[in-house]
C-alpha cells in the first residue's frame, strides 16, 4: 500500500554559507501510524518537518529530494494556494511553544474558528458550536468558558491543548507535533501523551511526532528515526531501535539514557549532622498571590536537598529568599544558629557570598560584555583578592577543573556553548568558595549526554568542596539520583520530605505518587503501570480553603477540601495529607513504623 | 562573535561610512572656518550686495552683503555646539536617573517616575521658549531649555532597560557576590545598554539642533547680527522671490546635517 | 484599572499646576516683564492691577492667577489695551484646528497605506524608494519642507496660493508640509510593528493554519498597530501643535500659532503666559484621555492580570 506521506533523499541546505542541514534523509509514514524523529538539538529534525509544510528559514533552499503526499508531489517552493490548501487541511502542525504559538490579543474562541471556517466553509453558528466540541475533545474541562478567554489567563498545558483543538480543526491526515511537551510538567507531558494517542486513534490519522527525549517517544511511536547532524543515522521498529539498534550513535544515546535511569540510589550517611541552613516556616506573597505558605526545610553540611516541584510551585521563590534576594513576609532563616532574613546590607552580604546559585537559563548567567576571564574574575574580587599573578592562577585552575580548555578565557560568552557556559557558571560559583550551592533547574534543556556530565561534575565537585547543595528540579527521577533528602512542593506548600531513598520507594502523599507515575510513563526502563487520565488538570484559582492538591486527588475526602492539613512528622518523614493525620490513626504502639497508606 | 561582527558589519556598511563622512566635512567646515574664510561673519559690505556665486564668495551674499558661506559655517557652529552640548547633558542627566529609577528600590523608582512624567507632560518647546524669554537669547540659554526635558525620554528608556538587565540572572549573580549598587550598574549593567545609549544619543543631536534652529527661524532663538542656520533663512525669506538662493544654501546644509545624522541613528540601531 | 486611571488623573493635574506654576513665575521674571511698574503705561498698569492684583504679595497674585484661570480667563493683552487672551484663542482656534485636524486625517491615512503597502509589495524597489522617501522625510525639518514647497509649488509653478486661508486650496500646501514628517513616522511604524509581531512567532501557527499573508494582516495585526498608534497620537499631537506655529508664521495663516509666535516677538507677556497655558492644557488632557483609552483596549490590563517576575 502506498505510503501516505513519503520523504526521498531531501537535502536542505543554506545557500550562502554552504551549510547543508538536512542530508539525504528519507522516510514512510503510512495510514494511522505514529512516528517518532528523535534527536538533540542541532540535528535538524525541526528543519525536516517544518519543510513538508513548506516552511523554509530565510536562506534555505531544498537542494535535492522531494515530498510526495498522496502520491502527489508537494515539494516546497509550492504555489500560494497549493500550500494552503495543505496547511491545515491535509497536514497540521502543533509546536514547542504553545504560548507563542497563540495570537496574544485574541480569544480563543475566535482563534479555534478560524481554523475551522477556513477549512469546512461553516457558518459562525456552526463554527461556534463545533469549536466548543474540539475544545472539549482535547480535554479542557470548561470549554465553553474557554471560548472567551485570552491566551495569558490559560496554564501552559491548557495552551497546548489549544493548539491541538486548532491543528485538528481543519481534519487533517497528518499532525506533525514539534517538541509538543519539552516544555511542560511532567504530570502535564504524560496527560497530553495520552490525549494524542488518543486523538490519533479516535480521529484515524497519523503523527510525526519529533522530540529529544526517547522515553517520550517510546510511549507513542510504533516506528523511530534516529537524526545526528542532518542525517537520519537510523530508522526501524520502537521495540528493535531500543534493545539496542544497529549503530554506535543509537546505542551511545540509550546507553546514557539508561545511565542516567538506573544510577544508584546515594549511599545514606548515618548520624546527625550540624545544620547549615535552616528555613522556618517561610510564606512569601507577591502582589496578593501567595506564593509560599509557611515552608519549612533544613539543610545539613554536605548534604544534598533536592527541592522537586513542577513550574509555578514556588521552589525557585523559595530559593531566592533562602538567598537573601527576596525578604521573607513571615517566618525566618537561619544560618547555623545566626538568624539572616532581617539583615541587610553589608551584613546580608557578608551572608549571601556563602551561598552561590547555578541559573536554569546558563545563556543569561554570565555578564556579556565581559570575557570569561572578567567574569571569573569577579569572583576572587568579591572576595578581595587582587593579586594579579594569583587571580590569573586560581581562575586557571578552577576552569581545568570543571572541564574547559584555558584557551577559552580570552573569548566571550556569545562564542561558547550552552554546555561550557554552564560550566564555567558553576566554575564561577565555586570560586567563591561557597559553602551553600543552590542549582536552579540545571538539567532542564540540556541534551540527555550533557546531563550525564553534569550529574557527574556536581557530584564530585560536592565531595571536593565539602559543598551542601539545594538541587531544584521538576525530574523526579533525576533528582532521586543526586540528592539525599528529597522535599516535594506543590503550589507553594511543601506536602512530602523524607529521605531520599525511602521516598521513592514507598512515596506516601498522592501527589509524590503522581509525580513518579508520570515519570515512569516516559521511561525506558520500567513497565507501563496505571493508566495516567488524559483530562487536564483542575485550574488551580486562588485557592483559599482545603487542601490545595484535593481538586486532582483521587483519595481526597470532604474534609479535604475544607482545612488545609498540617505537616505530621514520623520520623524523617513529614506529609501533608490527611491520611495520615495522627487523629486517623489512633492508638498506636511505641515504634510503629508509618507505611504508605496508598 | 556578536560584538565583533557588530563592529566588523559597522566598518563595511557604506551607509555609515558616507554618513561619517559627510558629518566629518561639516564639522571640520565649522572648526575651521575662520581659517578658511577671509570675512569675519558679520561684515557688510554694500557694494557686494545680492551676489550670486561666485569665486570670492562661494555661497553668494546677502542683502548687507554679508559673505554667505562664512555665515554658513558659523552657523553650522551654532548648530553643533547646541546639538553635541545639549546632548552630552541630557545624556548625562538621564544615565543617572534612569539607572537609579531601575536599580533602586520602589519607593525611589516611582517619585523619580512621577517627576518625569509631569516635566514630559508639558511640550518640550514650550520650556525653551519660556527659558529663552527669561534668559538673554543666546546659546547656553537654547542650551538649558533644551535639556530641560530633553533627557525624560532617554531616561524613561534605561529605566525599562536597567529594570530588565536588574533581572538577568547574571546581576543577581553579582548581587549575591556582594558588590555595591553602583558597581553593578557600572560593570553590569551600562556595558549591556551600550548599544541603546549609543543610538539614542546620536539621535538626540539631530532633534536639538531642529529645535535650536526651528526657534531662530521663528525669531525666538538666536538673532541677527549672529548667524544660526535657522536665522539665515529667515532673512533670506523676504528675498525668496528674487534671489531664492540665498535661502537655499542654508536649507540644504541644515537638510544635510540633519539627515546625517538621523541616517547614522537608525543604521546603527539596525545593526545592533 | 480605575486605580489606573485615577493615578493619570492625579499625574495630570499634579502637570497643570507645575504648568501654571512655571508660566507664573517666568512671567514675572522676564526682563522687562510688565510686572516690574515703571515698565509700562497708566492705562495698561490699570488693567493690570484689576486683573492680577500686582500690588499684592506674590502668593496672593498666585492666587488671584489661579482664580481667574479656573473661571476660564486666560488674562488680557498688554500690548494691545482691551484684548483678551480669551478672545484672540476664539478667533484663531478654529483656524489652527481645522488645520490640525486635516494634517492629522491625511498624516494617518497616508501613513497607514503607505506602511501596509510597504509591508505587502513583493518588489525590492518600491520597498527601497519608500525607505529613502522615508529617511527624507523625517530628517528634513518641517518648515525646510514648507518652504521648498512654497518656492517650488507656489512660486514657480504657481499651483496652489501660498498666503491666507481663503479658499480650500489654501489648505493644500500648509497640510502637505505639516504631514510629511508623521506620515514617514507612522509608516516607518507599522512596518517594525509588523515584523516585530512576525518575531514572536505565532505568525508560524497562523501561516501552518493556512491563512494568506494579507488575512494575517487584516485580521491579527490590527489590534497591536491599533495600539501602537494611540501611544504614537499624543506625541502626534504635540508635533502638530508646534508645527502649527511655523507653518502658520510661513504662510500667513491666522491662527493661534501665528499668534503666539507674534506675542512673542512682541514681548507682549501675558499673552504669551494665557496661549502657553491654554495650549499646555489642551496637550495634558488630551494625553490623559488618550492614555486611558489605551490602557482601556488592552485585555492584560482590563481584566487585571499581572503576569511578571
Amino acid at each position: 500500500m502506498e505510503p501516505l506521506l513519503e520523504v526521498r533523499h531531501l537535502t536542505i541546505a543554506y545557500e550562502d554559507v554552504q551549510k547543508e542541514v538536512v542530508k539525504d534523509c528519507s522516510l514512510a509514514l503510512d495510514k494511522q501510524e505514529i512516528l517518532g524523529i528523535v534527536g538533540e538539538s542541532g540535528s535538524g529534525k525541526t528543519t525536516l518537518v517544518m519543510s513538508l509544510l513548506g516552511f523554509l528559514k530565510k536562506g534555505a533552499v531544498i537542494s535535492e529530494g522531494e515530498i510526495r503526499y498522496c502520491g502527489e508531489d508537494i515539494t516546497p517552493p509550492l504555489s500560494e494556494q497549493e500550500s494552503r490548501r495543505l496547511r491545515g487541511g491535509e497536514i497540521a502542525v502543533v509546536m514547542q511553544n504553545a504560548m507563542s504559538s497563540l495570537d496574544p490579543l485574541m480569544k480563543i474562541g475566535g482563534q479555534v474558528m478560524e481554523s475551522l471556517r477556513i477549512h469546512t466553509g461553516c457558518s459562525k453558528k456552526e463554527a461556534k458550536e463545533r469549536a466548543e466540541e474540539l475544545l472539549d475533545m482535547v480535554g479542557i474541562r470548561d470549554a465553553k468558558g474557554c471560548m472567551n478567554w485570552y491566551p495569558f489567563e490559560c496554564s501552559g498545558g491548557m495552551q497546548q491543548r489549544i493548539c491541538i483543538a486548532i491543528a485538528l480543526a481543519g481534519n487533517p491526515k497528518i499532525l506533525i507535533a514539534d517538541e509538543p511537551t519539552t516544555a511542560l510538567d511532567v504530570t502535564v507531558q504524560a496527560q497530553i501523551l495520552n490525549l494524542l494517542r488518543r486523538l490519533c486513534r479516535d480521529l484515524g490519522i497519523s503523527m510525526i511526532l519529533v522530540s529529544h527525549d526517547l522515553g517520550v517517544v517510546k510511549m507513542l511511536c510504533s516506528r523511530i528515526m534516529i537524526m545526528h547532524e542532518g542525517r537520519m543515522i537510523e530508522q526501524g521498529r520502537t521495540g528493535e531501535i531500543l534493545r539496542g539498534g544497529k549503530e554506535a550513535y543509537t546505542r551511545a544515546l540509550i546507553r546514557a539514557r539508561r545511565n542516567l535511569e538506573q544510577m544508584p540510589f546515594r549511599a545514606e550517611k548515618t548520624g546527625m549532622k550540624p545544620v547549615l541552613i535552616d528555613v522556618s516556616l517561610v510564606s512569601k506573597k507577591f502582589q496578593k498571590k501567595e506564593v509560599l505558605h509557611s515552608v519549612s526545610l533544613k539543610i545539613c553540611r554536605h548534604q544534598t536537598y533536592g527541592l522537586v516541584g513542577e513550574s509555578g510551585c514556588g521552589k525557585s521563590t523559595l530559593a531566592c529568599t533562602m538567598l537573601g534576594i527576596y525578604r521573607p513576609d513571615a517566618g525566618s532563616i537561619f544560618w547555623e544558629k545566626e538568624r539572616i532574613d532581617r539583615l541587610s546590607g553589608k551584613r546580608r552580604r557578608a551572608f549571601s557570598r556563602k551561598m552561590q546559585m547555578i541559573f536554569q537559563n546558563p545563556y543569561q548567567a554570565l555578564n556579556p560584555s565581559m570575557t570569561v576571564y572578567e567574569n571569573l574574575r569577579e569572583a576572587l574580587v568579591a572576595r578581595g583578592m587582587i593579586d594579579k599573578a594569583e587571580v590569573h592562577e586560581k581562575v586557571a585552575a578552577m576552569l581545568t577543573e570543571v572541564g574547559i580548555e584555558e584557551s577559552r578565557l580570552w573569548d566571550r560568552p556569545e562564542q561558547l556553548s550552552g554546555g561550557q557556559l554552564q560550566r564555567i557558571m558553576i566554575a564561577r560559583a565555586l570560586l567563591m568558595s561557597p559553602e551553600l550551592l543552590v542549582c536552579d533547574e540545571p538539567f532542564t534543556g540540556l541534551d540527555i549526554q550533557v546531563q550525564e556530565q553534569l550529574v557527574h561534575l556536581l557530584n564530585e565537585m560536592k565531595k571536593k568542596e565539602h559543598l551542601s547543595m539545594l538541587v531544584i528540579s521538576h525530574d523526579l527521577s533525576l533528582m532521586s539520583r543526586i540528592s539525599d533528602v528529597l522535599g516535594v512542593v506543590y503550589v507553594g506548600w511543601m506536602v512530602e520530605e523524607g529521605s531520599c531513598r525511602s521516598l521513592v520507594e514507598e512515596p506516601w502523599h498522592p501527589y509524590t505518587k503522581a509525580l513518579f507515575l508520570a515519570g515512569e510513563k516516559v521511561k525506558l526502563t520500567g513497565r507501563e503501570k496505571k493508566k495516567i487520565p488524559v483530562q487536564e488538570e483542575a485550574v488551580s484559582l486562588q485557592k483559599t480553603t482545603g487542601c490545595p492538591y484535593a481538586d486532582n486527588c483521587k483519595y481526597a475526602q470532604k474534609r479535604c477540601f475544607q482545612e488545609v492539613p498540617e505537616l505530621y512528622e514520623y520520623g524523617e518523614r513529614k506529609v501533608r495529607c490527611f491520611l495520615y493525620a495522627e487523629e486517623m490513626n489512633a492508638a498506636r504502639e511505641e515504634g510503629y513504623h508509618m507505611r504508605s497508606l496508598i | 562573535m556578536k560584538k565583533t561582527g557588530c563592529m566588523n558589519r559597522i566598518r563595511k556598511d557604506k551607509n555609515i561610512k558616507l554618513c561619517l563622512g559627510v558629518l566629518g566635512v561639516l564639522i571640520l567646515l565649522a572648526v575651521l572656518v575662520p581659517l578658511l574664510s577671509p570675512y569675519p561673519y558679520d561684515m557688510q559690505d554694500v557694494n557686494s550686495q545680492n551676489l550670486g556665486v561666485s569665486a570670492s564668495h562661494w555661497f553668494g551674499t546677502d542683502k548687507f552683503g554679508r559673505d554667505i558661506f562664512t555665515r554658513v559655517c558659523y552657523g553650522l557652529r551654532i548648530s553643533l555646539a547646541v546639538g553635541f552640548g545639549s546632548t552630552v547633558i541630557c545624556v548625562l542627566i538621564a544615565m543617572l536617573v534612569g539607572s537609579l529609577a531601575g536599580l533602586c528600590g520602589p519607593l525611589l523608582d516611582s517619585i523619580l517616575l512621577e517627576i518625569m512624567n509631569v516635566i514630559s507632560a508639558i511640550p518640550s518647546m514650550l520650556y525653551v521658549i519660556l527659558t529663552l524669554l527669561v534668559f538673554e537669547a543666546s546659546v547656553r540659554s537654547v542650551m538649558i531649555g533644551i535639556c530641560v526635558s530633553g533627557w525624560v525620554d532617554l531616561a524613561k528608556m534605561l529605566r525599562v532597560e536597567t529594570r530588565r538587565l536588574g533581572q538577568m540572572d547574571y546581576c543577581i549573580a553579582a548581587k549575591m557576590m556582594g558588590f555595591s549598587r553602583l558597581r553593578i550598574i557600572w560593570k553590569y549593567i551600562l556595558p549591556n545598554e551600550k548599544e541603546l545609549l549609543i543610538v539614542q544619543t546620536i539621535l538626540l543631536i539631530p532633534k536639538a539642533i531642529f529645535t535650536e534652529a526651528f526657534l531662530s527661524f521663528l525669531g525666538i532663538g538666536i538673532a541677527a547680527p549672529r548667524a544660526s542656520l535657522g536665522t539665515l533663512i529667515q532673512d533670506a525669506k523676504p528675498m525668496i522671490t528674487q534671489y531664492p538662493t540665498q535661502m537655499l544654501y542654508p536649507i540644504l546644509v541644515l537638510a544635510v546635517l540633519v539627515v546625517c545624522l538621523q541616517s547614522l541613528g537608525y543604521a546603527l540601531e539596525r545593526k545592533a | 484599572m480605575a486605580k489606573y486611571v485615577a493615578k493619570r488623573l492625579v499625574t495630570g493635574v499634579a502637570a497643570l499646576l507645575f504648568l501654571t506654576f512655571l508660566t507664573f513665575v517666568m512671567a514675572h521674571k522676564m526682563p522687562g516683564n510688565p510686572f516690574d511698574t515703571g515698565n509700562v503705561s497708566d492705562q495698561v498698569l490699570e488693567m493690570m492691577e484689576e486683573e492680577y492684583g500686582m500690588n499684592e504679595p506674590l502668593g496672593v497674585q498666585y492666587a488671584i492667577y489661579m482664580k481667574n484661570l479656573l473661571r476660564g480667563d486666560f488674562g488680557m493683552s498688554i500690548k494691545k489695551p482691551g484684548v483678551t487672551v480669551n478672545s484672540i484663542i476664539a478667533r484663531c482656534l478654529p483656524v489652527t484646528v481645522g488645520l490640525g485636524a486635516l494634517a492629522f486625517a491625511v498624516s494617518l491615512i497616508m501613513g497607514m497605506f503607505l506602511g501596509i503597502w510597504q509591508i505587502m509589495t513583493n518588489h525590492l524597489m518600491i520597498r527601497r524608494t519608500i525607505q529613502l522617501i522615508q529617511g527624507l522625510g523625517v530628517g528634513i525639518p518641517n518648515f525646510v519642507y514648507a518652504l521648498l514647497f512654497m518656492l517650488c509649488f507656489g512660486v514657480y509653478l504657481k499651483w496652489f496660493p501660498i498666503a491666507g486661508v481663503a479658499t480650500a486650496a489654501n489648505y493644500v500646501l500648509p497640510v502637505a508640509s505639516l504631514s510629511v514628517y508623521p506620515v514617514c513616522v507612522i509608516s516607518r511604524m507599522v512596518c517594525s510593528i509588523v515584523w516585530k509581531e512576525y518575531d514572536q512567532g505565532y505568525t508560524t501557527f497562523l501561516e501552518a493554519k493556512g491563512l494568506k499573508k494579507s488575512t494575517i494582516l487584516m485580521r491579527h495585526m490590527w489590534r497591536p498597530i491599533l495600539a501602537q498608534l494611540l501611544v504614537y497620537l499624543g506625541q502626534l499631537l504635540i508635533y502638530l501643535v508646534t508645527g502649527c506655529f511655523v507653518v502658520e508664521s510661513i504662510f500667513t495663516i491666522p491662527g493661534l500659532g501665528r499668534e503666539f509666535v507674534a506675542s512673542i516677538n512682541n514681548r507682549d507677556y501675558t499673552v504669551i503666559m494665557g496661549l502657553t497655558l491654554f495650549v499646555g492644557v489642551v496637550v495634558i488632557v488630551t494625553q490623559i484621555t488618550l492614555d486611558v483609552i489605551q490602557m482601556y483596549l488592552d485585555p492584560r490590563i482590563r481584566f487585571g492580570t499581572e503576569q511578571n517576575r
